[in-house]
């Protein structure tokens, strides 16, 4: 009996390690799966292409596909794990990460996250339609305003305002991006071990000797 | 080397989940009551295994441990890596579910060969045997397995040699690696729980 105990304790001493080691070097898991996440900047597609632990995929192949599934380019993430494109047309892309042996990640480009300033739909003239403004006596920083709206809006305006929006909404994007990234998680980790001790219990159950 | 959904062809996962599904059947039918305890213990090894990351050079690779896992449970590691890929892809997003059936079939099919390949010599006379054999559990167990997943590629990529070719390379230091991390254990069971190593009962015998 005291035999037994002692080799359970051993068993479990073993266990105990490997867990242990597991835990220390958790942070840096290293694992079977790739993160991709693309934005529009411009007429640009900018792709970042990362493992679960943060590393850059080096040299990931990267396919664009359109809404058909014809891929209309193909080329190799940098070092940092970035490639970017010109938008190829106005088309639902599918952007397709592969990072060779079996890695593939993909993430979806809708049409309208594509619509690039210049040819998005141009602003309605509806300054000049407006309604007037219905108060007697306009105040006069309308009135002042007024003709400036009427007439058509100096060119290259938009295209400014989406380019100030790209830069201000770059870092937010990033940030989406690394919360989008699924890391492995310490309660993941127990959870499937919780599992495994559930199902040795359950074989155990059908096994038992009657 | 998990393979992800969606790269395989719909023939290859079939097949896959067919060969899996069979080597889970005689797994469990060989798995005895006192069998249970070992193949979660080592379902469960297998299952963190994949979060241990050895680092190298300017890289990491990670433990894989299907060739311990062989060793001890022979065909007994089919139903144990099943249950630990089917949680990695739950909890991690390792593999995926779809192709569960290939990625068993790629883990645990090498484990099974070596197992009875490398088995019977674990009670050699010579310590030096043992150590070699234990080695080449851990490091072959990952060699076919990268053989294995080349097959399964080749129906989808490029040809197969060039494939096997990358997949075999890219990891020579695991399976080195596993090949020791395999002897360490043998070695260590052997000393404190030599009743856990197949044909123990067998030298008992004797």
């Amino acid at each position: 009996m005291k035999k037994i105990i002692l080799r359970l304790e051993h068993v479990l001493i073993v266990w105990a390690i490997v867990l242990g080691v597991s835990f220390l070097l958790n942070g840096n898991a290293h694992a079977h799966r790739v993160n991709i996440f693309a934005w529009v900047e411009g007429d640009t597609v900018l792709v970042e292409c990362k493992y679960p632990d943060g590393r850059e995929v080096y040299e990931g192949v990267i396919r664009v596909l359109d809404s058909a599934g014809k891929e209309l380019l193909n080329g190799k993430t940098n070092a940092k794990g970035e490639f970017s494109f010109k938008v190829p047309r106005q088309d639902d892309l599918t952007i397709v990460l592969e990072a060779g042996m079996g890695h593939r990640a993909d993430w979806p480009l809708s049409k309208q996250d594509l619509a690039p300033a210049g040819e998005a739909p141009k602003p309605e003239p509806a300054a000049p339609s407006e309604p007037a403004p219905k108060t007697e006596a306009p105040p006069p920083a309308a009135k002042e305003s007024a003709p400036g709206a009427a007439s058509p809006p100096p060119a290259g305006i938009d295209p400014a305002i989406e380019k100030a929006l790209d830069k201000k909404l770059a870092p937010v994007l990033r940030m989406l991006a690394e919360m989008h990234e699924q890391k492995v998680r310490l309660t993941d980790v127990l959870g499937g071990i919780g599992y495994i001790i559930g199902l040795v219990g359950v074989a155990a159950y059908f096994k038992r000797k009657t | 080397m998990h393979i992800s959904e969606g790269v395989l062809s719909g023939p290859v996962l079939l097949s896959g989940a067919a060969l899996a599904a069979a080597g889970t059947a005689i797994g469990l039918k060989k798995l005895d009551y006192d069998q249970i305890a070992k193949a979660g213990m080592l379902s469960g090894a297998f299952f963190v295994a994949s979060l241990i990351h050895v680092p190298l050079g300017p890289t990491s690779v990670h433990l894989i441990m299907n060739g311990l896992v062989g060793l001890l449970l022979g065909w007994a590691a089919f139903p144990a890596i099943l249950v630990a890929l089917a949680l990695q892809a739950v909890f991690f997003q390792f593999g995926g579910i779809t192709a569960l059936g290939v990625n068993t079939v790629l883990m645990a099919m090498p484990a099974v060969l070596c197992y009875f390949a490398f088995s019977p010599l674990l009670f050699h006379r010579r310590p030096l045997v043992v150590l070699a054999a234990a080695f080449a559990c851990g490091f072959f167990s990952v060699f076919l397995a990268g053989v294995i997943a080349s097959m399964a590629l080749m129906f989808t990529e490029e040809n197969f040699w060039s494939v096997a070719a990358m997949v075999v390379a890219a990891h020579i230091p695991i399976m080195i690696i596993e090949g020791i991390v395999t002897a360490l254990c043998v070695v260590f069971l052997k000393k404190v729980q030599p009743s856990m190593l197949p044909a123990y009962s067998r030298k008992e015998g004797l």
